[in-house]
């Protein structure tokens, strides 16, 4: 009898524990997952925390190119977030040359924009609603980071 | 005995259930009815479809934006040497064409730091290129591919209200 209240108490737990927990789905992103993610990713996280109602985790690339992941459309306690904007700025010489590499950088899965003060932005956006495995999460930093660095590298054209 | 037994077996086909809806619900590549279900879900209307290459869909919002899905890193199936292709990746993308290719570059500027789910580029001959790139390695849900097709549409819609 006790066994049997065991297995059950055991089966029990087991359906009632999120689907999301059991199965590493996201439909949204705490401070741990992100920085679960980017380790993954191989990179290293420099700093996590919140700011404007809104969770980042900063790191860096194994090759020394820092980036962030910044959350949006945050909410709850602890903040959770549906969208993850990750984003690196390589400072150019002028606003002129920021011009020009946005206009020749050639990359798919990233956006590159002029972000202002001489910065070339370089984001991808990732969207949760709904669902994500945890390693398609890693995917987009990996494809993120290799894309970003090339750029940083002079390269994306 | 036979009550615990019981009970194990229900929770196994509960469990096993719950495994097969994961995976008809998650998409770690995509095929052409795939993207034919979420554009549609989307509130899309499909105006093309080519599968003699890459998968390719052309669709109309239903405020008449026009955009396009092509495929990325397709194949077919192992084992196999012919059959329809299944990608990993999937490029979103519209163009508006302005009337010069300096309004090009300004609405690169402008619009480029305003929306982070879109990729903005002077595409030519005075076409301004919008584009998202989805990577479905590992897995995204149906439900996440139509909503990730909604952000893109309601942005580009927005850039063109302002054109």
């Amino acid at each position: 009898m006790i066994k049997t209240l065991a297995i059950a108490a055991a089966l029990s737990a087991a359906l009632v524990t999120p689907a999301a927990a059991q199965s590493g789905l996201l439909n949204d992103w705490g401070i741990a997952d992100g920085k679960a993610a980017i380790t993954a990713a191989g990179a290293t996280v420099t700093d996590s925390g919140t700011t404007n109602g809104a969770l980042y985790v900063s790191g860096k690339a194994t090759d020394g190119m820092k980036f962030l992941a910044y959350g949006t459309v945050c909410s709850g306690t602890p903040l959770r977030c549906k969208g993850m904007n990750l984003s690196a700025g390589f400072t150019q010489d002028s606003d002129a040359q920021v011009n020009a590499r946005v206009k020749e950088i050639d990359r798919m899965a990233v956006g590159a924009r002029n972000g202002g003060e001489n910065s070339l932005d370089v984001n991808r956006y990732i969207i949760f609603d709904n669902g994500i495995t945890k390693g398609n999460l890693q995917t987009n930093i990996e494809v993120f980071l290799s894309i970003a660095n090339d750029i940083w590298n002079g390269g994306g054209k | 005995m036979l009550r615990t037994l019981a009970a194990s077996g229900v929770a196994a086909v509960a469990l096993s259930l719950a495994g097969g809806a994961s995976a008809q619900s998650y998409l770690s590549d995509w095929g052409i009815a795939d993207m034919r279900q979420a554009v549609v879900a989307s509130g899309a209307t499909v105006t093309r479809e080519d599968v003699s290459s890459d998968p390719y869909i052309a669709a109309k919002t239903a405020n008449g934006l026009k955009f396009t899905v092509s495929g990325r890193v397709c194949d077919v199936a192992t084992g196999a040497a012919t059959g329809p292709k299944r990608c990993k990746g999937a490029f979103l993308q519209t163009s508006f064409t302005l009337e010069s290719d300096a309004a090009v570059d300004a609405g690169v500027k402008k619009w480029g730091p305003e929306y982070a789910a879109v990729s903005l580029t002077n595409a030519g001959d005075k076409g301004l290129l919008l584009s998202r790139y989805l990577i479905f390695d590992k897995g995204i849900h149906r439900e996440n591919l139509v909503v990730n097709i909604e952000v893109f549409t309601g942005v580009a819609e927005k850039i063109w209200d302002e054109l």
